[in-house]
């Protein structure tokens, strides 16, 4: 019962976050609306007792990606967040066709599998047998993915030097 | 959804890169914690960086000098200590000698020497606390400043006893001094003296080494040997800019030229802000240095020379400079043969030395702007009179 | 691990008195850094505010109340163009994180033992990532400060400080992975335990030197001194608070020492034996509930670890001038990241020597690794330190 209570508030709270964040116009609202919905996510996760999954959701969305969304936004102009300007919703109709094809695609396994089937009673959510997951199975994967981060991280910094470089010559001192 | 944008930091859009970037113009001050009083600085900031940098003073007028025009010589003595209020005695000296240049009156021997006195006590004060706000400006949380201000209230209470006031001390006449000073002054005087050396040892030992004062304070505000003689600085700052020049050795005026002491310089040609905080420690010991030799030699007698009633100088022209702690501080008098001055005029040394802000801040941090003001040493009394 | 929930009554009793001691350990930290830093200047600090209607001072005991009740009765202002919302929820959002990760430590408090439960408080699996992700929201609210107020000053506070805490998240994290990896563990408990059963961390060589990264990242991490340039007042009035008054700025003052509680108590846990200490025996089998002298010894000897932490912090806070943006990142950047990288490197050839369980290995292990690390912070100061130094001057005569 108490699940259901918990899990319903949650929903809301992500479901009213991600509204605000697509409707909003002011950038720095929408960032922080975005927020609330990952924070709503994290403890819907919460609830499914992947408490690391939870923790990684708030570490990487909240911290990590908010903040570089932050970033991004007071490296615009319109750093103060203001934005009159209507948004013009000319596709609005394949968006609208694309949202639902998504929907429908990430619906299907659990509507291959109809009636839904009994929720697994022993759970032992361990952080221990997940990091044993990553180190065998999956090293490799996870290797390549840190290599092409760092690859990307290394490329990034890169790319930010070539465009300053010119600059300091130009510069008259 | 609305967003007032009247009150919102005003950007100026640069096309640079084709990435858009802005400006952001910054007022500090007048109300600011670390302006040294009611002084403005409009900085141009690209993100931390100073890209341009106006100073605006003015707040703080007070038409000092009309006013010294409309009242009779003497008169203006007790308003001269209001020019820079952490230097009343050299301030009150400048202003003297100008006027003893235009009637020409002998200086008692004992006065000289009390004189003398009194003016390095003045430099101790004022450089002690100057070194306090500028690791104040630095961010030390008021500690180095509270340890300064100990040592500068011992030589309060001797400017009291002497004078009747810690700061505004008025002691100053034309000819001499206004009254000699009370029994046991000296000898409470050669008391501090001889203990401000420890005091000095223990506040090198803390600050001129410390690795966050020095890496803060070196190569930021480098002011160059040419600018710095070509904007007319003078002072510590000059000093510290590679130019061995002190009126006390220049002019030796009073009785300079009795004492034995040497003046700290840079011989290379930086001139930042660590350079200006360590004249003004070194400088700080030839100050005590003669102090031992004038508290050592002081002999007795009157306190002030025959000067007339009536201050009232024939039509003459005089200027007289002293080594004030903030740099040259002169007077400029022109009298017409009446009771008061025809034109009266201040040669500010903290002005003057403000001129150069910009150029040294140009392209620092703008924590740096503030620890660069800090270490020009001005006060806002003097600045704007 | 049992599934049974947690009962209402079991949250509130592990939640309430600890949102009470701390925030009266944090009326009583405001008097003494007050005091401390008084002390530090040679003055007295407060002395006068003791017993109401009473001249009996306590030395100043009193003084936290009496700023309380003022801050609450202090007229609210918010800048005409601020963004109302906004500049609302900042002060909140500062605290609640803080006061969430007080959850994770480890603190035996006596009356915690009879909770039955799936998660108690400290036992948490993932506990020390959950600190973590959910001290790295404190970012968020000092920004949302910052932006809020619209004011330039605010906007520069709020600026310098995304780009602080972001940067000394990473030394710190990654010192505190070296914990997790000589314990093999995310658990607070079970962090506590081991050091309890071996030695603490900190008198490690790779220990000592990720404790003083983690330290140093964490003085960053709260804006304390030398690394307060968020709200450095020399420069930018207050940064990101510059627009608060009254029970919003209490907020925000109170939410900055919860965090300071909260990251010494991390490095307590992870670094200095959490509530290990003489009296206490570590049971190995209850996950680090501890068998004590007396009840509350352990959570005794806690706060005693962080308090020493806290006095460490203060002491700075009246000794040191303060950094500037470019040598506070330089700092973390190019000293700390790759030290603490270094470390970790040290850290696992260590564990590896010390599996095998041989004395003469173990101790050859523990001389390398100091002599490495020494080498290594020496060599990158040398590196970073530029041309810095002392200089000599002329005299004229």
């Amino acid at each position: 019962m108490n699940e259901v209570v918990a899990f319903w508030i949650l929903s809301v709270i992500a479901v009213f976050g991600a509204l605000v964040a697509v409707r909003k116009r002011n950038l720095i609202h929408g960032v922080f609306a975005l927020l609330v919905f990952f924070a709503g996510l994290s403890g819907l996760f919460l609830l499914l007792l992947a408490e690391f999954i939870a923790a990684v959701q708030v570490l990487v969305y909240i911290g990590a990606v908010g903040i570089l969304l932050l970033f991004a936004i007071m490296l615009t102009e319109r750093v103060t967040g203001d934005d009159d300007r209507r948004v013009t919703s000319r596709g609005w109709f394949w968006g609208l066709v694309v949202t639902a094809a998504v929907f429908v695609v990430l619906l299907l396994p659990a509507i291959q599998q109809l009636p839904p089937p009994k929720a697994a009673q022993t759970i032992d959510p361990s952080v221990k047998e997940l990091g044993h997951k990553l180190m065998n199975p999956y090293v490799v994967t996870l290797e390549v993915l840190a290599l092409l981060l760092t690859a990307a991280l290394i490329g990034a910094v890169t790319a930010a030097q070539g465009v300053r470089m010119p600059k300091e010559e130009d510069s008259p001192e | 959804m609305s967003s007032p944008t009247a009150t919102a930091p005003n950007y100026e859009l640069i096309q640079q890169d084709g990435l858009e970037t802005s400006l952001l113009e910054v007022s500090m001050g007048p109300h600011h914690p670390s302006t040294h009083g009611v002084f403005r600085m409009d900085v141009k900031l690209d993100g931390e960086t100073v890209v341009d940098l106006q100073p605006v003073f003015g707040y703080l007028h007070r038409n000092h000098e009309k006013l010294a025009e409309n009242m009779s010589y003497l008169a203006s003595m007790p308003f001269t200590d209001r020019l820079d209020y952490f230097n009343s005695m050299t301030n009150n000296w400048a202003y003297a000698l100008a006027a003893e240049k235009l009637v020409e009156i002998e200086v008692p021997e004992r006065a000289e020497y009390l004189r003398v006195i009194m003016a390095e006590l003045t430099r101790l004060v004022n450089h002690i606390s100057l070194v306090g706000f500028f690791i104040n400006d630095l961010g030390a949380l008021g500690t180095p400043l509270l340890y300064a201000f100990r040592e500068r209230e011992k030589i309060m209470d001797l400017f009291e006893q002497a004078s009747g006031a810690r700061m505004m001390c008025n002691y100053f006449r034309f000819g001499g001094l206004r009254n000699d000073v009370p029994e046991g002054w000296l000898d409470r005087t050669r008391e501090v003296v001889d203990r401000f050396p420890d005091f000095l040892d223990e506040y090198e030992k803390l600050l001129c080494e410390n690795e966050i004062i020095l890496s803060r304070t070196q190569g930021v505000g480098c002011l160059s040997r040419d600018l710095a003689i070509s904007a007319g600085i003078t002072g510590p700052m000059l000093r510290a800019s590679g130019v061995n020049y002190d009126i006390r050795k220049v002019d030796q005026y009073g009785i300079y030229n009795r004492f034995k002491f040497r003046v700290p310089y840079t011989d290379d040609d930086v001139g930042d802000c660590y350079d200006r905080f360590m004249i003004r420690m070194l400088e700080m010991r030839e100050s005590i240095e003669i102090l031992k030799q004038a508290l050592r030699d002081i002999p007795g007698g009157d306190i002030i020379g025959k000067a007339p009633k009536i201050f009232k100088p024939k039509p003459a022209e005089a200027y007289a400079r002293v080594e004030g702690p903030k740099g040259e501080l002169g007077f400029y008098l022109i009298a017409d043969g009446t009771p008061k001055p025809y034109r009266y005029r201040v040669r500010p040394p903290s002005l003057i030395n403000l001129t150069v802000l910009r150029d040294m801040c140009l392209s620092q941090k703008i924590a740096d702007a503030v620890v660069i003001l800090g270490s020009i040493d001005i006060v806002l009394g003097e600045v704007d009179r | 691990m049992s599934l049974e929930p947690l009962t209402l009554t079991d949250i509130l009793i592990a939640t309430v008195p600890l949102m009470l001691i701390f925030a009266t350990l944090f009326a009583f930290t405001t008097w003494l850094e007050r005091k401390a830093l008084a002390r530090i200047q040679n003055r007295i600090g407060p002395n006068k505010v003791g017993i109401p209607c009473t001249r009996i001072g306590l030395f100043g005991l009193g003084q936290p109340a009496a700023d309380g009740i003022k801050m609450i009765f202090k007229e609210d202002i918010v800048p005409r163009g601020a963004d109302r919302l906004f500049h609302l929820l900042a002060p909140i959002l500062a605290l609640i994180p803080a006061m969430l990760v007080l959850c994770f430590l480890p603190l035996n408090f006596p009356w915690i033992k009879n909770i039955q439960g799936l998660v108690k408080p400290f036992m948490l699996d993932g506990a020390v990532i959950f600190f973590f992700a959910i001290t790295g929201l404190n970012t968020l609210a000092v920004f949302m400060a910052g932006w809020a107020s619209r004011n330039k000053y605010s906007l520069l506070g709020g600026i310098r400080a995304v780009a602080q805490m972001v940067s000394y998240e990473i030394p710190l994290v990654l010192s505190a992975v070296i914990v997790v990896m000589m314990v093999g563990s995310l658990n607070a408990a079970e962090i506590v335990k081991e050091q309890a059963d071996e030695y603490w961390f900190i008198l490690s060589p790779w220990g000592f030197t990720a404790f003083v990264i983690f330290f140093i990242a964490a003085l960053a991490e709260t804006n304390r001194s030398p690394f307060d340039l968020p709200e450095a007042e020399s420069e930018i009035i207050a940064g990101y608070f510059t627009e608060y008054s009254g029970f919003k700025f209490a907020l925000f003052f109170l939410g900055e020492y919860i965090a300071m509680f909260a990251i010494s108590g991390l490095a307590v846990t992870l670094f200095l034996g959490g509530g290990d200490g003489p009296g206490v025996t570590m049971n190995p089998e209850d996950q680090g509930l501890a068998t004590e002298a007396f009840p509350g010894l352990s959570a005794v000897w806690f706060l005693a670890k962080i308090f020493a932490l806290i006095a460490v912090m203060i002491w700075l806070r009246g000794t040191l001038p303060r950094l500037r943006v470019d040598q506070l990142m330089g700092f973390a950047w190019k000293f700390m990241l790759p030290l603490s990288i270094l470390n970790i490197l040290v850290a696992g050839f260590a564990w590896h020597a010390e599996q095998l369980d041989n004395t003469i290995i173990t101790v050859i292990t523990w001389v390398i690794s100091f002599a490495v690390l020494y080498g290594a912070a020496s060599g990158l100061n040398q590196l970073n330190r530029g041309k810095v130094r002392p200089r000599e001057y002329k005299y004229a005569e």
